[in-house]
Formats: structure tokens, C-alpha cells, sequence
């Protein structure tokens, strides 16, 4: 090995760092200071001119805080209700669509990633508009058909899961371009394989495609989750203050509402930040461990 | 190699650049003058002025007025150039306590005083008593006192000089009951106070599958005194006696009102998305689904504005006309009661100031703001009260208007407690307990109890860290 060989390796790593630079600095800016400063807030009491240190007040005042334990319970039933629904109807629909003709593969690929690319906030106000409870489509249609109309984001029964329809409506494009990428790369052999040893349809789907979708499953679902853990335009834009009786009151938007709303506490919202933190980690490496293990086909 | 020299150039040249980037992000100070030399004042304030006929196209939108009284302000001051920037009702809360923990905050604020009065329990505003010396008398006296509060050193300081304010009334579109031969129920244009049997003839009368009598929401702790109207009705007090740390609703009398309450939905005299429905409940008066609200004298100004824009469609005829008269009334309570009106004070704050010249020529601004000529533009564009007596009646033209206001200054103030320092953190408490009775999941004593308990919860913490002396209550506009 000549010494001008040698001598390339450390200067291509200084390179290496420089090309990282870009998404580094603003990542490091924007991403992780705030979130150190944030964990760190959550120990302090912030007033508009002093900051004092409170050690773990903040935390004690959390553990007997009603409105945030309401808005645990209602993510938790986001999660429950949006991250299984997603996770199968887009590998339901992937299961169908990828069969098909490419034509027929890319408009439903498109027509599913729709919503992704049109903005929550757009979505929000024609859901709003499919709400309501006077001039909405949907009491249109139960009205006509079922003889019911209700006020859908105004009782403690049905706001969430509506809002749950909306936040599912959205999340389906990512996940099913995911998933008809990962069934591109499942070799035919495998199907063929199966055929020959008789396994149907079914048994294919159950003993192949599943198996092999576990990396692209492990991705969705750990994505989602997060996602899902995060919901708050949904809440902010169909409803007030994440009514009705704290209804629909997301983690995240608490952490809103307890900074900006009844003014100055920052650091409170700091501390809630941080234990959804806490929280999303655990939960990522628990699905991980569970969902991450190498595939074996037997 | 020679790529990676290139970079390193690069590198090292953008150096400077990300370091004045980074400077000027943090820099925490804004420039006290322009290019010019003149000294700059930043002023933000409410989206209180929309139009003002008098000015013509000058004052068509929000913040136009406030323009247009910054150029004659700096006309008269060449050394100072005021910025002036109209936040909305959402932005108010959030915008400016960010713009303080920033480092950044205005200059001058236009605000509600049960707002500006967290900001002067934080110790970020200057007190402003030297700019009213010798002319106290002139102020309103109920607005002054409001605005006068304990500081750290336990003094009683002017925080804010009061602008003007409003009190609030039961607005009515009279046009729904005389569309169907109903006004004989409501009261007199001589005499517009209800008897509380009245009051629900009237609304059971008028009530049916389109029209919900009583427009008011719970949705936010905005504009909770609307709520709170039908409390006081009962006699029912937020506070009790001045007392801030604990809170009264949690009464006989606060149960009573809010079982009235539930049962007013539940009879459909108010909307049934009361618990949700955010302002929108100020579109269903307009369409005419809803006909009475508790709002203030401007309401005739914002009717006005409504109409222009196109938002008036209420037509209880079918005739495709617009069928709509503002009528003003006194809030009815229950036999022996006596009527209780919230009043509320907008004033005028300074933040504190680094700079002298800063701080003189902000000074020199709210004098300007709060002259009688100016306080006078405000409360005739706004049609609110003008906070300073010299003014004189500006609803001169408006017999019922005057007439009205001359039976609110009879009545008591409601204790909001909108200048005490927990004010923001109990009212944005009470919506929930006010929804799970009206959605049925609370009994109306059990959502009342909840409330207190929570709010005692917030009053004990907040009772530890708090300055000492006294904490005054409630402003007032009379």
C-alpha cells in the first residue's frame, strides 16, 4: 500500500463529515439542541423574566393531572385505533393492487398517495365540512340510509373515532407504497415453490408474503406509531380545544395548549414533551425486539 | 484531492456567512433606530377596529386605523417611526409571551387588561403612572382602578392606561319574534329589562326546529362570559367577596344555573352544539338560528359589518330578505336578583425598555394613543366606552344604546377575577366540567365539583409562588 493511499483514509473521512454538514447543522440546530433544551426545560420553572431550577416538580405535577392522563388515554386510543387499521388495510390493499396491470398499479398508487401530498390542513376542512352536523355528507347519507344524524365531533362517543378515520384516510399512502415496493422484491420463486407444494393463496400469503413484509411491516409500524403518538393538527382543526370533555385531547396537543394557552408554562409542557419521549422510545425498541428478528422461512 | 480542497474552500468561506447567519439569529435585541435615525416603536394590537365610516377608504380592514393613527403621530414626532402590526384573537395569547421569552417583545401592546395583567405579575412591563399625572380624574373611574395593580414591591402601579371597554348586554334579533307576531313578548324599547318568566315565555315561544333561541358555546374559555351571564342570573359569583384563592361557582346557586342550563338545551333553547361550537355560534345568529346572545352595544357595528360582508342571511319570512334588528336588553335574571354585568378595560401597556430614547418615545406614543381626541377615534370606531370622561356620549345617535348603558352603570360588576393571577389558568379549566353536563356525562353538582377541585388544585400552586399583597379583582367600563 503506497503512503498517499495511507494518507487518503482520514482525509476522505474529514470529507465525509463536510458532505454531512448540510443536513447536519440544521439537524443539529433544529432537531437535537431543542430537544436537549427541551428535556432540560422540563426541570426548570420558566418565567417571562427568571428561570429557576425545580428539580422534578414538574413531573410530580404531571403523575396527579387529570387532563394529562385524559389526553394519555385518548392517544393510546388513537394508536389502538389507527396503527392495526393502517397497517391492514394498506397491506390489504398492496395484497390486491400489485397483482394488477401497471397502469392499473399506478393509479391506485397515486390515488392512495393523494392525501400524503394534499396537507392535513386540507384535508381537515373537508372533513369538517363531512362532519357537520347541519349541512355535513356524512348525516346526509346516514340520515338518508339509517335515519341517524349526529353531531359526530360533538359527543364523547364518537369524536374520537372520527377523528381516528380522519388520521387513517391519510396515513394509507406511505405505508402502501412501502408495501408494494417490498412485494417487488419477494422473488416469484418463492410463490412457485409454494404452488408446487400446494399451498394456496392463503397459506402464500400467510407463509411468504408475510414473512418477507416483516422488515417493511417493522417500518410502518414503528413510523406509524410515532406518527400516531404525535396527532395534533387533526385535534387543533376539527375541534375545540380537543373537546368535547377533553374528548379528543391528544399528548401533543396538550403540550400546545399547556405552553402557549394559559400563558407562560413552557416548561411543563417541556416535561410532557419529555415523557412522550421516553414513552416513543420505548415503544420503538420494543418493536423492534419483537418485529425485528432475521426471516426464516421454514 | 483537488475536489476536496475545493470543498474545504468552500468550507471556510461559507464560515463567515454561518456566522452572521447565527448572529443575527440570536442577536435578542432589535435595533432601537432605523437607517434614518429615528427612534423605532414597535405597536401591536387586537383586531378591535374594522371600520371607521368617518375616515372613508382609508379604514377598510383591521389595522388600518392603527395605521392611520401612527402616520399622524409620526407627523407630529419626526424622530420616531412606529411599526405597527394587528394580531388576531388566537395570536394574542400565544404571539406575544413568545415575543417576550424571545427578547423581543413590543414596545406597546393594545390589549384586554385580563390578559396584560399576567404579563405585569411576570415583571415585564413598565408602569405607567407618569403618563396620567394630573389627569387621573379624567379616566373612567372603575377602568382606572382596574388597570391599577399590586407590583412586586407591594405599591399599587397603573400597568395599562385604559383605552376603552365594553359591558355586556342580551343582544336580540327582534325581527324573529315580530316575523311571527311574537313581540309582544319581549320587553319595551323604554323599558328593556325582562321578568325572568318573561324571559323563558319568550324563548318557548320563539324556539322550534329552526331556530334555537339562545346562542352561546363552552367549546373554549373564550368568551366564557356568556356562560357565566346565565350564572350571575342565579346569583351564582366566581369569586367570592374578592377573594381569589378559592372559587365560589361550586354554589346552590351555581348548580341551580347550570341545571337551567342543560335543561335550556335539552328544550332547545340553546344550540345543540353548544359544547363545540367555538364562535361559530355568531354565524348561526347571523343566519337567524339563533336569536339572542350576550355580547356588547357594538354588536350594531359588527351587525353592520356582517352585512357588507355578505354573512347576514337570517329570513324568517321566506321572502329572500334579510330579517334582522339588533335589539339591546338587560341580561333578565331570577326574581330577586340583582342583574350582574361583566364590564371589561382595554388598555394600553409598554414593555419594560433598555434604552431611555425607547422607552420616551413609547411613552410619547401611548400619551399620544390615550389623548382625548384618540381614545375618542377609538371608542366611536369600535363602539366601545371611551376610557376617558372628556370624550364625552359618543352613542348620542343611538337612543337605546344610551338608554341601556344607563341601566348597566346601575347594576354590579361580575367578578371575573380578570386581573388576579390565576385568571387565564382557572377560566381555561372550567369548558370541560361546563361540556361533560351539557353532553350528560356529569351531573351538573358533580361537573361543578370537579371544577373546584381542579381549580383549587392550580390556586394552592400558585398561591406558594405568588408576590405578596393583595390582588385586585374585577375592571369595569362605566
Amino acid at each position: 500500500m503506497s503512503s498517499a493511499a495511507i494518507e487518503t483514509v482520514p482525509r476522505f473521512r474529514r470529507g465525509g463529515w463536510m458532505f454531512l454538514l448540510p443536513a447536519g447543522i440544521p439537524f443539529v440546530a433544529f432537531v437535537l439542541w431543542p430537544l436537549i433544551h427541551g428535556v432540560a426545560l422540563g426541570f426548570f420553572d420558566v418565567q417571562l423574566r427568571e428561570t429557576r431550577f425545580i428539580g422534578l416538580e414538574n413531573y410530580h405535577r404531571l403523575i396527579g393531572d387529570e387532563t394529562f392522563w385524559a389526553a394519555v388515554k385518548n392517544t393510546c386510543g388513537f394508536v389502538v385505533l389507527v396503527v392495526p387499521t393502517v397497517w391492514v388495510l394498506s397491506l390489504g390493499v398492496s395484497a390486491v393492487v400489485f397483482p394488477m396491470g401497471r397502469w392499473a398499479r399506478s393509479f391506485f398508487r397515486f390515488a392512495f398517495y393523494v392525501p400524503v401530498v394534499a396537507g392535513g390542513v386540507c384535508l381537515a376542512m373537508v372533513w369538517l365540512w363531512i362532519f357537520d352536523q347541519r349541512y355535513g355528507l356524512l348525516n346526509h347519507v346516514t340520515g338518508s340510509l339509517l335515519g341517524l344524524e349526529l353531531d359526530w365531533l360533538g359527543r364523547t362517543d364518537t369524536a374520537l373515532p372520527s377523528l381516528a378515520v380522519v388520521v387513517i384516510s391519510w396515513s394509507l399512502g406511505q405505508p402502501i407504497i412501502i408495501f408494494l415496493a417490498a412485494l417487488g422484491g419477494i422473488p416469484p420463486e418463492l410463490y412457485e415453490a409454494a404452488r408446487i407444494d400446494g399451498a394456496g393463496p392463503l397459506r402464500r400469503f400467510w407463509h411468504v408474503t408475510l414473512p418477507l413484509l416483516r422488515p417493511a411491516s417493522l417500518f410502518v409500524l414503528v413510523t406509524q406509531t410515532i406518527g400516531v403518538f404525535q396527532v395534533f393538527v387533526v385535534v387543533l382543526l376539527l375541534t375545540v380545544n380537543g373537546g368535547p370533555a377533553h374528548g379528543t385531547r391528544t399528548i401533543v396537543y396538550g403540550m400546545y395548549e399547556t405552553a402557549f394557552t394559559p400563558m407562560y408554562d413552557f416548561d411543563y409542557a417541556a416535561a410532557q414533551g419529555s415523557v412522550l419521549l421516553v414513552a416513543l422510545g420505548t415503544i420503538a425498541i420494543v418493536q423492534f425486539r419483537l418485529l425485528g428478528r432475521k426471516t426464516r422461512l421454514d | 484531492m483537488t475536489g476536496f480542497q475545493h470543498t474545504r474552500r468552500q468550507w471556510l468561506a461559507s464560515l463567515p456567512v454561518l456566522g452572521l447567519s447565527a448572529w443575527s439569529g440570536c442577536s435578542r435585541q432589535r435595533p432601537v433606530r432605523d437607517s434614518r435615525g429615528r427612534v423605532i416603536v414597535e405597536y401591536w394590537h387586537q383586531p378591535m377596529v374594522q371600520q371607521v365610516p368617518e375616515l372613508g377608504d382609508e379604514v377598510k380592514e383591521v389595522g388600518d386605523f392603527e395605521r392611520f393613527l401612527a402616520r399622524r403621530f409620526m407627523a407630529e414626532n419626526p424622530d420616531i417611526v412606529i411599526r405597527t402590526q394587528c394580531l388576531n384573537w388566537e395570536d394574542l395569547p400565544r404571539k406575544v409571551p413568545i415575543s417576550v421569552l424571545g427578547g423581543r417583545p413590543p414596545d406597546v401592546l393594545m390589549d384586554y387588561v385580563g390578559r396584560t395583567s399576567g404579563f405585569w405579575y411576570q415583571g415585564v412591563l413598565e408602569p405607567l403612572d407618569e403618563l396620567v399625572e394630573g389627569i387621573e380624574h379624567d379616566f373612567q373611574p372603575r377602568m382606572f382602578e382596574a388597570s391599577r395593580l399590586i407590583g412586586s414591591d407591594g405599591v399599587r402601579r397603573l400597568h395599562a392606561v385604559p383605552l376603552c371597554g365594553w359591558v355586556q348586554v342580551l343582544v336580540l334579533n327582534r325581527a324573529a319574534w315580530d316575523s311571527q307576531g311574537l313581540g309582544d313578548l319581549l320587553p319595551t324599547d323604554e323599558d328593556p329589562r325582562w321578568r325572568w318568566d318573561q324571559f323563558e315565555t319568550a324563548l318557548e315561544a320563539i324556539a322550534g326546529p329552526e331556530v334555537t333561541p339562545l346562542g352561546m358555546q363552552c367549546a373554549s374559555e373564550q368568551g366564557d362570559y356568556r356562560v357565566l351571564q346565565y350564572f350571575w342570573a342565579f346569583g351564582a359569583e366566581v369569586y367570592h367577596d374578592r377573594d381569589y384563592s378559592r372559587v365560589a361557582l361550586n354554589s346552590p346557586q351555581g348548580v341551580a344555573a347550570l341545571e337551567w342550563l342543560v335543561k335550556a338545551k335539552r328544550k332547545g333553547w340553546i344550540q345543540s352544539n353548544v359544547a363545540t361550537a367555538g364562535y361559530g355560534f355568531f354565524d348561526m345568529f347571523w343566519r337567524g338560528q339563533t336569536v339572542a346572545i350576550p355580547s356588547g352595544v357594538s354588536m350594531r357595528r359588527t351587525y353592520e359589518n356582517a352585512l357588507r360582508d355578505g354573512k347576514v342571511t337570517a329570513d324568517f319570512n321566506g321572502d329572500g330578505r334579510v330579517d334582522m334588528e339588533v335589539f339591546y336588553t338587560l341580561p333578565p335574571t331570577r326574581p330577586e336578583v340583582p342583574t350582574t354585568l361583566p364590564v371589561s378595560t382595554n388598555g394600553l401597556v409598554v414593555f419594560r425598555q433598555e434604552d431611555p430614547d425607547r422607552r420616551e418615545a413609547a411613552m410619547r406614543f401611548v400619551k399620544f394613543l390615550t389623548s382625548t381626541e384618540t381614545v375618542g377615534h377609538y371608542a366611536r370606531a369600535s363602539q366601545m366606552l371611551p376610557g376617558r370622561k372628556s370624550v364625552g356620549s359618543i352613542f348620542a345617535d343611538q337612543p337605546d344604546v344610551t338608554r341601556i348603558l344607563g341601566l348597566a352603570a346601575e347594576c354590579p360588576v361580575a367578578d371575573m377575577g380578570a386581573t388576579s393571577p390565576s385568571y387565564y389558568d382557572i377560566r381555561k379549566r372550567m369548558p370541560p366540567y361546563l361540556q361533560s353536563a351539557f353532553l350528560g356525562l356529569k351531573t351538573p353538582a358533580e361537573a361543578l365539583a370537579g371544577f373546584e377541585r381542579e381549580a383549587e388544585g392550580v390556586l394552592r400552586g400558585q398561591l406558594a409562588s405568588t408576590q405578596p399583597g393583595d390582588h385586585p379583582g374585577e375592571e369595569s367600563a362605566q
